[in-house]
């Protein structure tokens, strides 16, 4: 039952958030319940056994689609992860705006935490691809109503452009229905028989496009450096930490094991234009100069080391998808925390208008740098476990894809310091910059990112231990 | 024993989290005396250590702490092993770090962020116990990135200055490509052996059946571009004088004395690796030999006190790859042994001199000064003695003996080494007799020029006996004492020089030809100081501040020009694409397309949204909202 609880829990809470109104205390009542909540729900379901948690009900049922839901290995740490970086965008969005209080945005950020708990659990396909579809409207609504002219566009483009690549899906989807004779959508079914090679391609094509779009790799990322630069930073924290991970998760649970002949035809393709998303995403954050646009190419960067391993099966690339997965989310997520923190201090995003700001915030500046560790997988911090077994499995699969994938550790380091140095480091310019001490709330929630930084890094396991298992099961079909 | 092997680093670690997080709230007197008080501490456990392992059988400690990478294919373990070899580099580590730690109390007394500097020199002890300490490469690769970051941040210290940032931004970034190199030697290694802890390796490696297998060939390769990258091999080796820009304690003990031999350390730990693939043996030679050369002759012509000891380690990081590219591991690990006193002493002499100076780098505003800092200038001058290789100071017998082993194993190579040995007595007394003889040619009043307080020459009379004795743990086989360093190495060098042995791969050298390279190494190096004596105090030359004349010279002055070959290389094409791919593919090429695609339908649709009107949102609120009542209701139903 844990896994409906998980659906209808931040469900609740949205519910909560609307009555609470402009309380702030309530609301940071509401959001530190919903970590924890959360947490306690995937721990017992942890304790108890996954498998006891599934639940099935008809829904529609004239078309035969189901509300069927199941915790299990491989959407555990996506749900974890969902819960924590909602609970960042909530602090954030509750902390910084405590006297401008928008209610809405806060029942929509547990609208986004139920919608994709609900895409992470799914084992209804009708009920992924609707729940798939519904995440981005919730942050299209924070964009649209809260930011600028240039991010209601940028978000409507990025809404735009993974409808576009759904449509895909949806018609793979229908096909699969129609093919299997079934009368309803369950993935039990669907996926019931091993599906014939020919068609294989083409479902394959399907599904990676919706999924690729969404995370975003090399080269269906066009909206990604504009949204993340130009919406509203909880946005940003959402569609960067959580929501792109429904690409990641889309392709684990539904591409890699079920369309194997076409990850065998056309994945080493999209392995290229990704290992190349690799390099390409790190040299243009190197000469960026608006702090979430660098944000942003790092990302383009890492998801596409990430995109790389999935379509390499390889059982060592694949541990370390699950631990980058989630070390992305964490570092990301702290990282635009940061970047708000700075630029609302410094009055500016640009990265030639800043300088010697950790002299403002001891707080600030070690919690940046801590992110900035972890982000380039530097030992002993999260990034490092998941992108050495990236790596690894990637130079297994092919010697010059992954050195030339290599090259982020190289080239990581040099846009991350170029980051650092710039914002932090040199003279201050002109006394512009003035940061009030980090308060209670912002120590806490950075705090929180930063010990999972460090602890990861420290002791992985925690994450493998979990989804070793189901991960391994993924490449059986090969 | 075991459960103090993971007690050493934790204590320097313990400071640096003191330090670290009190930063604001310290005092200067605690946060000094909690920083010299960890490495202390850390220097004791050592010692216990030490003593504990001699007096049980000698076989390597490990002990793992828990199973940190896990995966289908291997488990990498936390661990840690001790053996006779980490011995050697935990007394090396923490004795001179603790030296310098106490030196640093004076030295950087004035300076606002101390207690910042001295968390990271903890957390630099920290981490280079972690590299000499981890029982697998894995361990040692933290260590490894660990103290590259903390060389980042001792670089970039005084963070207000935007050259010292950009040089700690070269060091970090040089070093990782070396580290590149190190993580695709592992990778190498694990997919060959399933592990890469030391003792299974060791194992593994003593099986191999053939020379030069190209498989080992790679991976040794990939290794020793990591060790490139850390001991500022050739073409890795200009970020470590850019590195001076950091406090003169960093320079003396992490670029001279202990971060830089890093790559020593790997290449003498993976022995039974390289005794295996002799092909890359000889890279090594040459590398070591050019860097040798290169790193010499910059250093004849530089003038500023730090850049010449800067190139000066260069060169003679380069002497122990040379010993390592030869397979005498024992000497390279002697050099290391013995530079880390009189590196770690010239550096810290040039601090005093700096300090004395009231910040002062420039020789050419030096001379004169033994009247002045007496203490500075004794010390310097043993350090001196031992560097140039005069006997019987410590830097005779290990450089004597990477000699008398590149003689036995590569005649041309020797030849070159000697050669570099007389360059380097010249610039090193080309230095000492500009700073310290001569009429004093800077501003200062005398008056204003003072010797450094206790705390600081109190670590440099110690370098300086560790400087005079030192050699005496690696008596040359001629004088039939006991090589002291060598018998406590053999065991972790045994797998090494049975695979040597089974391959006949072995050099041997005979007594006569032992002491004619001794002899010939101390002419000349008594040749170089000759020279040096002749320019700087008989004719009492001074470098002129104006460009120099002659190819040698303009050459050399300008460090052979590498950083700006580097940039145009390297650097500003790299830049370049960065800013093509930005502008002309992203901005205008793959976002093009996609914005084209919806221009097209936004035409088509045109005619639709005229009639509807007002703002996009809100029909997606009320969409959304009236999606979310109707799945709830279906799902209630549906139950």
């Amino acid at each position: 039952m844990n896994s409906l609880y998980l659906f209808l829990f931040p469900l609740a809470l949205s519910g909560m958030a609307y009555l609470s109104g402009k309380k702030a205390a309530l609301q940071q009542i509401l959001a530190l319940a919903g970590l924890l909540g959360s947490g306690a729900l995937l721990y017992l379901a942890n304790s108890r056994g996954l498998s006891d948690q599934q639940v099935n009900y008809p829904w529609i049922t004239s078309l035969g689609i189901h509300f069927s839901l199941e915790i299990n290995g491989l959407n555990f740490w996506f749900l974890a992860l969902n819960a924590l970086v909602c609970f960042i965008a909530l602090f954030y969005h509750i902390n910084q705006a405590s006297k401008n209080l928008r209610p809405d945005v806060v029942v929509l950020i547990f609208g986004v935490q139920a919608i994709l708990n609900g895409v992470f659990m799914a084992q209804d396909l009708m009920l992924f691809y609707f729940l798939f579809e519904a995440s981005i409207l919730p942050v299209y609504f924070i964009s649209s109503r809260y930011g600028s002219p240039a991010a209601e566009r940028a978000t409507l483009k990025f809404f735009l452009y993974t409808l576009f690549g759904s449509l895909f899906m949806l018609l793979a989807i229908l096909y699969l229905y129609a093919k299997s004779g079934a009368n309803d959508f369950l993935f039990s079914s669907l996926f019931a028989d091993n599906l014939p090679a020919e068609t294989q391609g083409w479902l394959f094509l399907a599904f990676f496009l919706a999924f690729a779009i969404k995370m975003p790799l090399f080269p269906f990322h066009s909206w990604q450096a504009d949204a993340y630069a130009e919406s509203p930073v909880e946005s940003t924290i959402l569609m960067s930490g959580i929501l792109l991970k429904m690409g990641i998760y889309g392709m684990l649970a539904i591409v890699l094991p079920h369309f194997p002949q076409g990850v065998t035809d056309y994945g080493h393709i999209f392995m290229g234009l990704s290992a190349f998303g690799v390099v390409y995403g790190a040299l243009i954050a190197m000469v960026q100069y608006d702090f979430r646009r660098v944000l942003a190419f790092s990302s383009l960067s890492h998801v596409g080391l990430i995109g790389c391993g999935i379509l390499a099966y390889s059982d060592v690339a694949l541990e370390g998808v699950i631990l980058q997965m989630f070390a992305h989310g964490v570092n990301i997520a702290g990282l635009f925390v940061v970047s708000e923190l700075i630029a609302s201090g410094a009055g500016t995003r640009d990265l030639d208008q800043m300088g010697g700001l950790s002299r403002q915030s001891f707080g600030l500046t070690v919690f940046f740098f801590i992110f900035l560790l972890g982000s380039i997988a530097v030992p002993l911090t999260n990034g490092f476990p998941g992108e050495f077994q990236l790596l690894m499995g990637l130079f297994g699969y092919n010697i010059y894809l992954g050195i030339f994938c290599g090259l982020t550790v190289i080239f990581s380091s040099v846009y991350m310091i170029r980051l650092f140095q710039k914002s932090m480091l040199g003279l201050e310019t002109d006394g512009r910059a003035a940061f009030p001490k980090l308060n209670a709330s912002q120590t806490f929630s950075l705090f929180l990112l930063a010990a999972l930084v460090l602890g990861l890094g420290l002791y992985p396991q925690v994450i493998s231990r979990i989804s070793n298992s189901a991960v391994q099961v993924l490449l059986r079909a090969y | 024993m075991e459960k103090w092997i993971a007690l050493i680093p934790a204590m320097p670690f313990i400071g640096f989290l003191i330090n670290g997080l009190g930063v604001k709230k310290i005092s200067k007197p605690v946060a000094g005396a909690v920083g010299v008080a960890c490495s202390l501490a850390a220097f004791l456990l050592a010692l216990l250590v030490l003593f504990q392992f001699k007096s049980e059988d000698g076989k390597p400690v490990s002990t793992e702490l828990w199973n940190w990478i896990s995966n289908p294919r291997f488990n990498i373990g936390f661990s840690f092993q001790l053996d006779q070899l980490t011995l050697v580099m935990l007394m090396v580590v923490t004795g001179v770090g603790f030296l310098i730690h106490i030196f640093s109390l004076g030295y950087m007394h004035e300076d606002e962020g101390f207690g910042k500097f001295f968390a990271f020199l903890n957390l630099f002890l920290f981490s280079m116990l972690i590299l000499v300490l981890g029982g697998n490469l894995l361990m040692t690769f933290i260590g490894w990135e660990g103290v590259g970051l903390c060389s980042f941040l001792l670089i970039g210290f005084w963070n207000k200055n935007k050259a010292y940032n950009e040089a700690a931004k070269k060091a970090f970034v040089m070093n990782r490509i070396g580290d590149l190199g190190f993580l695709i030697g592992i990778f190498l290694l694990l997919y060959r052996f399933g592990s890469v802890e030391y003792s299974v390796l060791v194992e593994n490696l003593s099986l191999v059946a053939a020379v030069n297998d190209p498989y080992l060939v790679w991976a040794g390769f990939c290794l020793f571009v990591g060790a490139m990258g850390k001991s500022a091999q050739l073409p890795l080796f200009t970020w470590l004088p850019d590195a001076m820009a950091g406090p003169t304690p960093v320079s003396a003990l992490i670029h001279a004395a202990t971060m830089v031999t890093s790559g020593i350390y790997l290449v003498i730990r993976m022995n039974a690796l390289y005794s295996a693939i002799p092909f890359v043996q000889e890279i090594i030679l040459w590398v070591g030999l050019a860097t040798a050369l290169l790193g010499a002759l910059i250093g004849t012509s530089q003038n500023d006190i730090k850049k010449v000891l800067a190139y000066s380690t260069v060169s003679q990081l380069g002497f122990m790859f040379v010993a390592l590219g030869v397979g005498a591991y024992t000497a390279a690990l002697f050099h290391v042994i013995t530079h880390a006193f009189f590196k770690a002493l010239l550096f810290l002499g040039a601090g005093s001199v700096i300090h004395g100076l009231h910040e002062e780098q420039d020789i050419r505003n030096m001379g004169g000064l033994k009247k002045y800092l007496p203490i500075t200038y004794g010390t310097f001058f043993v350090a001196n003695l031992a560097i140039a290789g005069i006997p019987p100071f410590s830097g005779f017998f290990s450089k004597d003996e990477i000699l008398a082993h590149t003689y036995a194993a590569n005649k041309a190579a020797y030849i070159f080494l000697a050669i570099i040995a007389g360059i380097t007595a010249f610039y090193m007394f080309r230095l000492f007799f500009l700073v310290f003889y001569g009429e004093y040619r800077g501003k200062l009043s005398s008056g204003k020029i003072h010797e450094s307080p206790g705390s600081m020459f109190i670590p440099l009379i110690i370098l300086a006996v560790l400087s005079t004795i030192g050699g005496l743990i690696g008596i040359p086989p001629v004088f039939h004492a006991p090589h002291l360093l060598a018998d406590f190495l053999s065991p972790v060098l045994e797998p090494g020089s049975r695979l040597v042995t089974n391959f006949n791969l072995g050099h041997s050298l005979s007594h006569t030809d032992e002491w004619m390279v001794m002899g010939i190494s101390v002419i000349i190096s008594l040749l170089g100081i000759a020279v040096a004596w002749l320019m700087y105090i008989s004719k009492k030359t001074v470098p002129s501040f104006e460009a120099p004349s002659g190819i040698l010279h303009r050459l050399t002055e300008g460090k052979f020009f590498l950083d700006e070959i580097y940039d145009w290389v390297v650097v500003k094409p790299v830049n370049l694409i960065a800013g093509l791919f930005s502008v002309l593919v992203d901005l205008l090429m793959v976002n093009l397309i996609v914005e084209g695609i919806g221009m097209m339908s936004r035409g088509l649709s045109m005619g639709l949204r005229t009639s509807q009107g007002g703002r996009v949102s809100g029909y997606l609120f009320i969409m959304f909202f009236s999606i979310l009542i109707f799945a709830v209701y279906f799902l209630v139903s549906g139950i």
